[in-house]
């Protein structure tokens, strides 16, 4: 008996020396009156949501609650008894710190539970894979129908056969063929482009990377001809001379520049390279054209998947390029136009236009604001101003900033509707202009300017004495960009250009409200449709499961980007 | 160290100002450099000596009066403004160097796009600056790799490759580390013995004492007070030149 | 000031530089070249734009003549609009033009922007805070929550929500009404009790109004006694109380001074108060106590109820209701457009009550065939009347209602942009050196001291700047509420062009309006942050 209270004693005597009650209490209930009633509250809706989930489905409770117990017990051991281990730290610290945490872990646990068991019992145990199944049958079924999966099937009245409908949209079946093409040449050049990169094949062999790239550049016109056709007239002639010899005039040019530019080296293989360039590839285009390989697909049909990611894709690469122009515009340190030119050229204006067009506008008024209209040269004069005072005379760059924050001051969804309605008046009478490319030209102009304001932090990330030392050894601006200042802005600006490329990616859903059938646009049509009746939930789940996978891998894949780089600084 | 005084006038810089906005940092200051002097800046912070140097590379826009290098005024002519960048290098104080070229990269990138050399001549001739300042073994290495000390040598031989005719020195060892400082200051030496023109704007008073023909003493925008080296330290003229010794000879 | 080595200009400087080569010259030639560019591309626009200009239609002006120019452009807008919208701030009828429903339409984006952007910073917060929790549980939920959002576009979380969960809800026949609040949910929207203003109120705010300024007065004072004596006193427990009592009596003195509703009964009812109403029912219904009548069978409830005849959507009705729901007391309720009707069917003995305005009880009191043997009952008015929502018939009426459409897009833009702000103050508070934490705790504070008075000020410094951007994309995804169909401004807009074809006015009517309100918030938000936030630092 003694031994048994000498131990006893012993025992409480050696937690006693590293714990004490009365400091755990106040520390966890009674420091202030807050703290109290916090506790208090929690310990009552956790007893009571636990009993609630004991009643309702007791085994899976009673496992977790067993769970929980065993990581109390091992945080307790580990601070009462100072035999630490690093399992046990770990789950005291970040589990059960304190009586609120405790509790607060049983509740999380409990919740999350419950809420994985209906998820799962939802989407797989109760969820059937029939394709056969009619829109009246999938109504009564409690779980989830995933059957709209299976590819196409000749039964309209089941739900299997939505799939296709989804990845291409209302495209003529007979162009899938050339759709599948265009996306494996897409997967395989990116996968070569990765395992070069990976096993170091890319830096060290440079035909490779040459080659690479060159396959890179070529493939938007690949895709051209795969995914919209070559038109032929067959009114036209099959070679326009004048055409041909700009062309060659314009490709030699270009090449004279790159050259003296030392962008690219002088020799005679080059020349003849360039020279011919232009006469073949127009020559080629014309047969093309001409043997109907590739006939014109109706633009306004491409829908589904094929269409988001045509849309996403053209987007990011086009706002790069545009985004960059007006990023250097903004920034642009160009000496700006002297007072002594902009004032008097500011009056001339304003006096000009009040002489010639107010007093027609003022007569004609109907009512106060035509009044206040008629008086819009006063505009002229605040213009000047804003010029002058703002950005010293630079109209480059007041012009960019100008562009830049009118585009980020507007909603997406009101420049791709104003694209799809302006875009038959600002260009020559008769041409058409498909939906899905006006949506693109407004898409890559909403990017571009957020794209800009991304180039632009990048810039200015860079030292001010880069700039310098560029300076100093005698650079010009060209040289000075291509070799200092650019370098290190692409290395600052990938993570900022990843995230931008997959919110472009996740916000090409938009174009579907302004009635291009994308993916969710052809699944909102998808749904209408008396044969996927009540098929809404799942089709909606489906394409948030599908963005999500893709966002967050992308969203990844850039944080380790980000990472090695960094450490590579 | 003496300055042979047949040599010609490398820099005539004459009643130079030079404006921030409303603010005045340079107050007609004049100054004539023979070809292989070495001159030091002395003044407190804010007294215009780092603005003086980047005037002279165009760094800085002067307002008013002449600056001329090596016989090229230097004006609004962006063909004489490149000229005489291509004359004049300079060292900074941050050293500048590229962090995602290589040394030997950093070194020869713009003797190949400016001065229109090979590569091939680039690099002999930078590696043998490279190996003057001491660290010839770094060429294929990354900025980032290298000490303070060490990029600020890999600078001067960036500046050196392109055979510049005067060399500028912006506080090039205020950001170094003491055991630094030395290797540094004995490159910038030996260079002062080979004849070089040297315009350097300096803490070190060891520096100033030992190598430099010339010592300027600058406050608020203005020249107070130019002598030689000896001179300079043992008889000062100038109340102010004076406060400023005291404070610095005494730690 | 001696220059012992004068310079020796021998060769005096040019100062002529070729202009080709001048610095200036070529910059401004630059900003020539541009603008010159820029002129050319409007001009090919414009030109473009007139010989297509046939494509926009003939524009009529008010008066029916035909537009040569764009004087007219926007003259169809005053016609009628000829479309109902859903929900409105302001009363709006079919009739109103087509610049009132626009009206309305920016008036529900302002709604569900500014609800949205203070939702968003308070979930926002209290993420980003539970991202940085010591709790594993919780920083791991608030993650998943995060990365959920940051990974789903906006388009589809506003669907799920809106056809998974809300519409999912229960019919009207099945409404919910948890634990037995008068709040009630069904797929059409969710009711719930709301103030309301009555006629009085003005007399309230007035003394609301003077409460304040007394507020103002009394910590003014304190001030002053501080200053003289030290003594510190409670100025903000002494404010409110002062505010408290003006406004008690401010609400005694509008509802005792309030003298414009009434009762029209007749004499023999012997209805002289509402208390008179409540004896009268208990009577009826043979019990003693309100709660038992309420308890009868339907039948006898009908029986016992008061009839009650008002005018549709007048203060009466509210003001009247809500006291008799007050109370318990059961009733039957008929509404009338025009007082005329109502007055007939009180007349022909359809209602006992009839509740209107004294100046509207008054005046038809006369057509009565028996005017004297009616009597007009004033009744009290409290300045703010409860609107309780209640089951009528097969309808809700009464409260305030959030419609479906409002709900998903509220709730879908605050959980949506809450992610995007959980990961900005997640990165502010990391901002933040844990030597100021260090330095905290060293002192003494406690933690949520730490967190208010240190972290959190220092932190703003880092996330006020995108946080403008955020909350400026929230203000323009409202728009999204057209694929909702919920009545914002774009989704006005969109009806619109429908309707009159006229798109190219209409859209760049509404870009300018959002450009305007992005350019008012942000011109605020950055007024706040150069004031408040960025510390000037030396």
């Amino acid at each position: 008996m003694t031994a048994i209270t000498q131990s006893l004693s012993q025992f409480k005597g050696s937690i006693g020396q590293h714990f004490r009650w009365d400091y755990f209490l106040q520390d966890n209930v009674t420091s202030s009156i807050w703290l109290t009633i916090w506790v208090a509250l929690l310990t009552m809706v956790t007893a009571v949501y636990t009993i609630g989930q004991v009643a309702s489905s007791p085994v899976p409770t009673l496992i977790i609650i067993a769970i929980w117990v065993a990581i109390l017990g091992l945080a307790i051991a580990g601070g009462l008894f100072q035999k630490h281990t690093k399992v046990g730290d770990w789950l005291g610290s970040n589990l059960v710190g304190s009586i609120s945490n405790a509790l607060l872990t049983l509740l999380l646990m409990l919740w999350l539970a419950s809420a994985f068991r209906s998820v799962l019992s939802y989407a797989v145990i109760n969820a059937t894979f029939d394709p056969a199944l009619t829109a009246p049958e999938v109504r009564t079924k409690d779980g989830a129908t995933w059957g709209w999966l299976a590819a196409t099937n000749s039964n309209p009245e089941v739900i299997g056969g939505a799939r296709d409908l989804l990845l291409y949209g209302r495209l003529d079946r007979m162009f899938v063929p050339r759709v599948k093409a265009a996306g494996l040449i897409i997967l395989a050049l990116a996968l070569l482009t990765v395992a070069a990169n990976k096993t170091g094949v890319w830096q060290s062999k440079k035909p490779v990377s040459q080659g690479l790239t060159y396959a890179w550049l070529l493939s938007p016109l690949i895709l051209f001809i795969l995914l919209n056709g070559v038109t032929y007239n067959p009114d036209k002639p099959l070679i326009n001379f004048s055409t041909l010899i700009m062309g060659t005039i314009g490709v030699l040019l270009l090449y004279g520049f790159s050259w003296w530019q030392k962008i690219v080296k002088y020799s005679l293989a080059n020349v003849i390279v360039a020279a011919v360039a232009f006469p073949i590839f127009y020559v080629a285009w014309r047969f093309l054209a001409q043997s109907q390989l590739f006939p014109v697909i109706n633009v306004d049909t491409w829908g589904g998947l094929m269409l988001t990611l045509i849309i996403a894709a053209s987007v990011i690469l086009l706002s790069f390029p545009v985004g960059l122009i007006l990023a250097m515009g903004r920034r642009s340190e160009v000496r700006g136009i002297p007072d002594w030119i902009t004032w008097p050229l500011v009056i001339i204006f304003t006096v000009w236009g009040f002489k010639t067009s107010t007093p027609g506008l003022l007569a004609d008024a109907r009512n106060t604001i035509e009044t206040l209209i008629a008086f819009w040269p006063i505009l002229i004069v605040a213009i000047g101003y804003v010029i002058q005072q703002g950005f010293k005379g630079n109209i480059v760059a007041a012009f960019s900033t100008f562009f830049i924050e009118t585009i980020r001051g507007v909603p997406l969804i009101t420049l791709l509707f104003m694209a799809i309605i302006m875009a038959p008046f600002f260009f020559k009478s008769g041409t058409v202009i498909p939906n899905p490319y006006a949506v693109i030209i407004g898409y890559t102009v909403f990017s571009a300017a957020y794209m800009a304001e991304l180039i632009r932090g990048g810039l200015q990330a860079i030292p001010q004495g880069q700039y310098e030392a560029a300076d100093a050894l005698g650079l010009n601006t060209l040289q000075k960009m291509r070799f200092v200042i650019f370098p290190q802005a692409l290395r600052i600006l990938i993570p900022a250009l990843v995230g931008s490329f997959i919110g472009n990616f996740k916000s090409s859903s938009l174009v579907s409200i302004v009635g291009l059938f994308d993916l969710v646009g052809i699944a909102g049509s998808v749904v209408g449709n008396a044969q996927w009746l009540g098929l809404k939930r799942e089709l909606y789940y489906g394409m948030a499961l599908f963005y999500f996978l893709v966002s967050f891998t992308m969203s990844s894949y850039s944080r380790r980007l980000e990472a090695k780089l960094s450490t590579g600084q | 160290m003496a300055v042979n005084p047949t040599a010609e006038n490398i820099i005539e810089i004459r009643d130079v100002h030079l404006w921030y906005g409303e603010f005045e940092a340079l107050k007609g200051v004049n100054l004539t450099v023979k070809q292989g002097e070495v001159i030091v800046l002395l003044g407190p912070s804010g007294s215009g000596k780092s603005t003086f140097i980047r005037a002279i590379n165009r760094l800085e826009e002067h307002g008013r009066g002449d600056i001329t290098v090596k016989g090229i005024p230097l004006t609004h002519d962006v063909r004489d403004i490149a000229e005489i960048r291509r004359e004049v290098g300079m060292v900074f104080q941050q050293f500048n160097l590229f962090p995602h070229l290589t040394i030997m990269e950093n070194i020869t990138l713009a003797p190949i796009n400016v001065r229109k050399w090979s590569r091939e001549k680039a690099e002999e001739i930078g590696m043998k600056w490279l190996t003057r300042v001491g660290i010839p073994e770094q060429a294929n290495k990354y900025p980032g790799q290298l000490s303070g000390g060490q990029q600020q040598r890999v600078a001067i031989a960036r500046t050196l490759t392109m055979e510049p005719e005067v060399l500028l020195f912006d506080e090039p060892t205020s950001a170094l580390d003491p055991e630094m400082v030395k290797e540094v200051l004995e490159v910038m030496s030996d260079l002062a013995n080979e004849g070089y023109t040297i315009l350097a704007v300096t803490h070190e008073m060891g520096f100033a004492r030992g190598v430099a023909d010339r010592i300027i003493f600058m406050d608020y925008g203005r020249i107070l007070e130019t002598g030689p080296s000896d001179e300079f330290f043992e008889n000062p003229k100038h109340d102010r030149l004076k406060l400023f010794l005291s404070q610095i000879l005494h730690h | 000031m001696e220059q012992p080595n004068q310079p020796d200009i021998s060769a005096a400087p040019t100062q002529y530089v070729p202009f080709w080569r001048d610095g200036r010259v070529l910059g401004v030639f630059g900003q020539i070249i541009f603008i010159i560019v820029m002129i050319v591309i409007a001009n090919t626009l414009g030109s473009n734009f007139a010989s297509n200009k046939d494509k926009l239609g003939e524009i009529h002006c008010a008066d029916g003549s035909v537009d040569e120019g764009y004087r007219c452009a926007y003259d169809f807008m005053q016609a009628n609009a000829g479309f109902d919208i859903s929900e409105t701030v302001l009363p709006y009828k079919v009739e109103d033009s087509y610049w009132q429903a626009f009206y309305q339409g920016f008036l529900n984006t302002l709604k569900v922007g500014l609800l949205g952007v203070i939702l968003t910073t308070i979930i926002g917060t209290l993420a980003g805070v539970a991202r940085l929790s010591s709790n594993w549980l919780i920083s791991q939920i608030a993650l998943w929550y995060v990365e959920i959002m940051r990974n789903i576009p906006l388009l589809i979380i506003l669907f799920m929500l809106y056809f998974g969960v809300i519409l999912a809800g229960p019919d009207l026949k099945e409404t919910m009404q948890p634990w037995g609040l008068p709040i009630f949910f069904n797929n059409r929207g969710l009711n719930f009790p709301w103030p309301q203003f009555t006629s009085s109120a003005g007399i309230f705010i007035a003394f609301l109004v003077l409460g304040a300024i007394q507020y103002q007065v009394v910590a003014i004072a304190l001030d002053r006694r501080e200053i003289r004596t030290g003594k510190s006193s409670n100025k903000a427990r002494w404010g409110i109380f002062s505010f408290i009592v003006i406004a008690m009596i401010g609400w005694f003195a509008a509802s005792a001074m309030s003298d414009t509703e009434g009762l029209l009964v007749t004499k023999a009812s012997r209805i002289r108060e509402v208390d008179d109403i409540e004896r009268i029912i208990l009577k009826r219904a043979d019990v003693g106590l309100m709660s038992l009548v309420n308890d009868l069978p339907k039948e006898q409830l009908a029986e016992a109820a008061l009839t009650v005849c008002v005018l549709r959507d007048s203060p009466s009705e509210v003001n009247f209701i809500s006291q008799l729901r007050n109370r318990g007391i059961p009733y039957s309720i008929t509404r009338f457009d025009r007082p005329d009707q109502a007055v007939a069917a009180y007349g022909e003995g359809k209602c006992e009550v009839f509740a209107a305005s004294k100046s509207v009880l008054a005046a038809e009191r006369v057509t009565l065939e028996n005017p004297t043997s009616h009597l007009l009952v004033p009744i009290s008015e409290t300045p703010v009347v409860w609107s309780v929502p209640a089951f009528e018939g097969l309808n809700i009426a009464g409260g305030s209602k959030l419609s479906p459409e409002f709900t998903a897009l509220l709730v879908g833009l605050v959980l949506f942009y809450g992610g995007t702000l959980a990961e900005l103050v997640r990165a502010g508070i990391q901002s933040v050196s844990k030597g100021q934490s260090e330095a905290a705790q060293a002192l003494g504070l406690s933690e949520s001291q730490r967190l208010t008075l240190v972290v959190l000020p220092q932190s703003l410094k880092v996330i006020i700047p995108p946080l403008i951007g955020t909350y400026l994309s929230l203000i323009k995804d409202t728009s999204l509420g057209l694929a909702l169909g919920f009545s914002d401004m774009y989704r006005i807009s969109f009806v619109t062009i429908n309707q009159t074809g006229q798109a190219l006015q209409v859209v760049i009517l509404m870009m300018l309006v959002y450009l305007a309100i992005s350019v008012v918030f942000s011109v605020l938000l950055n007024w706040y942050n150069a004031k408040y936030v960025i510390m000037v630092e030396r």
